[in-house]
């Protein structure tokens, strides 16, 4: 019996078997040559402890407390019995998970190529659920071509750097699209609906379990937060990642800055889509950028985080991009003091130009839109998006329309010149035009384009608002109805609250209307 | 039992076999795109039963349905949604399983975005019930794993 204990041990250093002459009398029988089989040996007790477990009338915690009582004090067999315990325990876990992924193999006979291909269809959130499943799945989930195009965006912020490098990584060059950032459940397609920025604030608030001091951030594990640098995974490994990059969405990111945002940029070079909500950049720079880098680009989308008081466009800036970029059929500025004379080298200049929003735009007054039928830019719009631009004069939209039913425009199919406030009127910004005193050809213009949407809610003075839709057509559902609960551009309750955190003033009341530089028509406007 | 091919080769059918012992017949031109079914054909002679061992009678209906409007060109959205439309989720798995030997890429290709479908917004749990695969990572990786996704926001209750 030591003969065997002493050739277990040279084999087995680790376990040291006391063996107690009253069990394995078969093991004692076995005898087996020092040099030979210690490992049998060993298989064989197992063998037999585990058959054990068949005997249901055995104790086996009477057994040990029999043992410890027959043994000296000082025996450590409780050591001993943890440890074993624990080695046969994970073992026993080892086998089993093997177990599992045999099975697995039978039951889902398709090969790594044949099963990402339906994760590859799979959003990025549904992903990371099935990559969970099982060993298999998560091998086939990190493929490339499931990450092509990656959603990370949450309700509430939710995702830090570190997911969103991850998934960069594992997408390499075959990144073709990356939506990040926070949006609201009410938001829908760009071009059709409100101000997603504005909404944001009050979404978060609402939005069940979340919490500002959520318990992750305060474990110091790194904070649900995403950082400035955290589109820096595009520029990594040789710039692979942002390459191929079609189209990059960012929504409401906080940290994000102009340095970040354009280093992003420079490191996408196909970007096609891009667009921009609630991000505190300054629009002059980052159309810099896209001058710069993104010449390929045919839709732009841009709204402002502090609504009415980015003024930094400038006419070169304007030129750049129109050189630069010539492929661009869709452009939305939201938000944005914009001049008239600028916003017309923009319209005129992009030679490719369909679909134009300058929704909630400060300043431009509509003299961009005058002889802009008949040149090469202007004409090719089919989409003209002017909603809520408080500086907008009726008279100018008057003119507009007019020159649409001398047959300008003939492209045009939807004309979106609805004013919450009312268009304002010429001599005083005071005094808007209502739909009650209108003197706008709406009606010649629906029966002389009856193919053309067109969209001109106003409010009215003491009588019904009657709405000039041309179709009730279901498909494109305007969300706009009467001043919305949540938020509007021109009370200041959401700009107020939103730059808390950059301290660019967080005046109450006026400061959405109040201009302090100097512009064409520089006003002060209470509301 | 072997079939006599019809005489006219214009509209020449071929008999498939099922593994449960039944007979099916489909054109040979919705045989093409079946393309375990054509090499079958190239290696047996397109006379004789072609037999599918991993294809069952509880399917092959469905798969030669579609086919069949397949070849005239009728395939429509509103066709694949009706086509999946009753079946539950077990169904589609057999299915796409059955595509998948019987090598028939378009079927394969919209049943792989069925079930895609039908995946996206479920638990881990659903998932592993759904593909009947067991968990076999250690405690470590569970943990890693589910670290990774602790950002998807979702509005079902993760069930683990």
């Amino acid at each position: 019996m030591r003969l065997v204990m002493d050739t277990v041990e040279e084999e087995f250093v680790e376990i040291p078997i006391p063996i107690p002459s009253s069990t394995s009398s078969s093991s004692m029988a076995k005898r087996p040559c020092p040099s030979q089989n210690p490992r049998m040996e060993l298989e064989n007790l197992l063998y037999q402890f585990l058959s054990l477990s068949d005997r249901p009338s055995l104790s086996l915690d009477l057994s040990f407390e029999n043992l410890l009582q027959s043994m000296p004090p000082d025996t450590d067999l409780i050591d001993r019995a943890l440890k074993m315990g624990s080695l046969l325990l994970d073992a026993a876990k080892h086998s089993s998970r093997k177990r599992a992924s045999n099975h697995n193999s039978i039951v889902w006979p398709l090969p790594p190529d044949l099963t990402f291909k339906i994760f590859s269809m799979l959003d990025t959130q549904s992903l990371c659920y099935v990559s969970a499943a099982c060993s298999f799945f998560s091998k086939c989930a990190k493929d490339p071509l499931c990450y092509e195009n990656l959603d990370l965006t949450t309700l509430v912020p939710k995702v830090n750097n570190a997911v969103v490098a991850t998934m960069i990584q594992r997408a390499g060059k075959a990144l073709r699209s990356l939506k990040l950032g926070v949006v609201p459940a009410t938001a829908c397609s760009p071009g059709f609906c409100q101000p997603m920025v504005s909404t944001i604030r009050k979404a978060i608030v609402e939005a069940p379990n979340f919490s500002w001091n959520d318990k992750r951030s305060r474990q110091g594990r790194e904070s649900s937060v995403l950082t400035r640098c955290c589109l820096s995974p595009l520029s990594g490994d040789g710039g692979a990642p942002g390459a191929l990059l079609r189209k990059l969405h960012l929504y409401n990111i906080e940290r994000m800055d102009s340095t970040s945002l354009c280093g992003a940029l420079s490191a996408c070079p196909s970007l096609l889509d891009l667009e921009i909500v609630g991000i505190h950049v300054e629009l002059r720079q980052t159309l810099m950028s896209v001058s710069a880098n993104c010449h390929l680009i045919e839709r732009l989308f841009f709204e402002s985080s502090r609504t009415g008081r980015d003024d930094s466009l400038k006419a070169q800036t304007c030129s750049e991009l129109v050189n630069n970029c010539p492929n661009l059929t869709s452009l939305s500025l939201r938000g944005f003091k914009l001049h008239d004379c600028k916003v017309r080298i923009l319209v005129k200049g992009f030679r490719k130009l369909k679909y134009v929003d300058f929704s909630s735009s400060y300043s431009i007054t509509g003299n961009f839109l005058r002889n802009l039928g008949n040149c090469n830019g202007g004409n090719l719009l089919e989409v003209l998006i002017l909603r809520d631009c408080m500086h907008l004069k009726e008279m100018e939209v008057i003119r507009f329309l007019t020159a649409i039913l001398a047959g300008d425009f003939k492209l045009l199919m939807h004309l979106d010149i609805s004013n919450r406030e009312g268009l304002a009127c010429e001599a005083d910004w005071y005094h808007r035009c209502y739909s009650s005193n209108s003197n706008m050809p709406i009606k010649q213009v629906l029966e002389a384009r009856p193919d053309m949407r067109l969209v001109a809610e106003y409010p009215s003075e003491g009588s019904y608002a009657e709405t000039f839709d041309a179709e009730m057509n279901s498909d494109i559902s305007l969300q706009f109805s009467s001043p919305t609960s949540d938020g509007s551009i021109f009370m200041s309750t959401s700009e107020s609250s939103y730059n808390s955190d950059h301290g660019s003033g967080n005046e109450e009341g006026q400061d959405a209307v109040i201009y302090g530089e100097s512009s064409d028509e520089d006003n002060n406007m209470n509301l | 039992m072997a079939q006599e091919a019809s005489s006219s080769t214009s509209s020449k059918t071929i008999s498939l076999k099922t593994g449960d012992g039944e007979i099916f017949e489909i054109e040979a031109s919705a045989a093409k795109q079946m393309k375990t079914v054509q090499r079958l054909i190239d290696d047996l002679g397109d006379d004789i039963t072609i037999p599918l061992h991993n294809v069952f009678s509880k399917e092959l209906p469905k798969i030669i349905e579609y086919y069949k409007k397949d070849i005239t060109g009728e395939i429509t959205k509103d066709f694949e949604a009706e086509f999946v439309k009753d079946l539950n989720d077990d169904e589609v798995k057999v299915l796409f399983l059955a595509a998948n030997y019987l090598d028939a890429n378009k079927l394969f290709e919209f049943l792989s975005q069925n079930i895609a479908d039908r995946l996206e917004s479920k638990s881990v749990e659903y998932v592993r019930k759904y593909f009947g695969v067991e968990n076999d990572f250690t405690p470590e990786e569970e943990s890693k794993l589910r670290e990774e996704r602790a950002w998807s926001f979702r509005g079902i209750k993760e069930d683990e």
